[in-house]
């Protein structure tokens, strides 16, 4: 069986993922990453962070931060939409925020201390001090 | 800790980090099914990106229901459900019960001063109380919106089901969904 591995730059929606493994093409056996990037899921992202938000009763984060003694540099794995990214961005204005995702749907405007990389299947992630 | 010497993953992408100065502080949120090992492709590398003192954390949920009471009966559909959609997700290598896991899988690579707290969310508006109800009705909308359509790629990849016999459980009153663990670890100085 011929292994593919399907990357793509356009919005992904489920209609395409499930078409993708429900259509004929048997060989397309592997994929990054399963779920869509298009605007509904982005919508569900920011859903989802607000649930996340309020379940925590407005905590961004429990760890023992200290905003007298801030982190100075701070890494938000596969931020989707990236709200929370921006969220802890404002939170510490003079940190330093990375944050990284497979697809590109964070927003274009961010506050000036909140820096997205777009993982590149190929390419290693390779950043270097800011 | 160990790392593994094969650093490349099973889609022949290097999975070492570049980062080429230290965090201070690295965060996850709601991950599960992203990974074939959050061990490796995550906890190992945020061991090693950040510095002494410094706080990682994740906020994970987990793929299953549970019930307050424990009454959720192994063979209810809900159930069955959920335990298909977890082994699903298991046998693509992208396990959605993972939460559970964290703990351990944290403490092993090195990581200190190890805290996880467990919330449980509510899965749809069956809750009195009018906070936990709104909390319902939003996760509701979210796995509504998401699980579903995950799911149903699941079920037709592993199972092979076709839309027609995927069924998407609403789920039944009283029972509250995925326990989300909050767990905030420390790298030793």
């Amino acid at each position: 069986m011929v292994e593919h591995i399907m990357r793509t730059e356009q919005a992904v929606s489920w209609d395409v993922c499930l078409e993708l493994f429900m259509g004929g093409d048997k060989r397309l056996t592997v994929v990054a990453y399963a779920f869509p990037n298009d605007p509904p899921e982005r919508e569900r992202l920011s859903l989802q962070h607000a649930t996340m938000t309020r379940l925590f009763e407005g905590k961004l984060y429990f760890a023992p931060l200290n905003e007298g003694f801030p982190p100075r540099r701070i890494l938000d794995i596969a931020t989707g939409t990236g709200d929370w990214a921006i969220e802890i961005g404002d939170r510490f204005p003079n940190s330093q925020v990375t944050a990284t995702d497979l697809s590109p749907i964070q927003p274009a405007e961010v506050p000036p201390n909140v820096t997205f990389f777009v993982e590149d299947s190929y390419v290693p992630i390779m950043l270097t001090a800011m | 800790m160990s790392t593994s010497e094969d650093t490349t993953d099973e889609h022949g992408r290097s999975e070492e980090w570049e980062y080429t100065v230290p965090f201070d502080y690295i965060h996850t949120r709601v991950t599960a099914g992203c990974w074939s090992s959050f061990r490796d492709q995550i906890a190992v590398q945020a061991f090693e990106a950040l510095n002494p003192g410094g706080f990682f954390e994740s906020q994970e949920f987990d793929g299953l229901f549970s019930s307050d009471d424990g009454t959720l009966a192994p063979d209810s559909a809900i159930a069955r459900w959920s335990h298909d959609l977890c082994a699903a997700s298991e046998s693509l290598n992208r396990p959605l019960v993972m939460a559970r896991y964290l703990k351990s899988v944290y403490e092993e690579v090195g990581f200190v001063d190890v805290q996880e707290r467990i919330f449980k969310v509510p899965t749809n508006e069956w809750p009195k109380d009018p906070k936990l109800k709104e909390l319902g009705r939003m996760w509701e909308s979210n796995m509504s919106q998401g699980l579903s359509g995950f799911s149903s790629y699941l079920f037709n990849k592993v199972y092979d089901r076709s839309p027609a016999e995927i069924e998407v459980c609403s789920a039944p009153a009283d029972l509250s969904h995925d326990v989300i663990a909050d767990l905030v670890f420390r790298s030793p100085w």
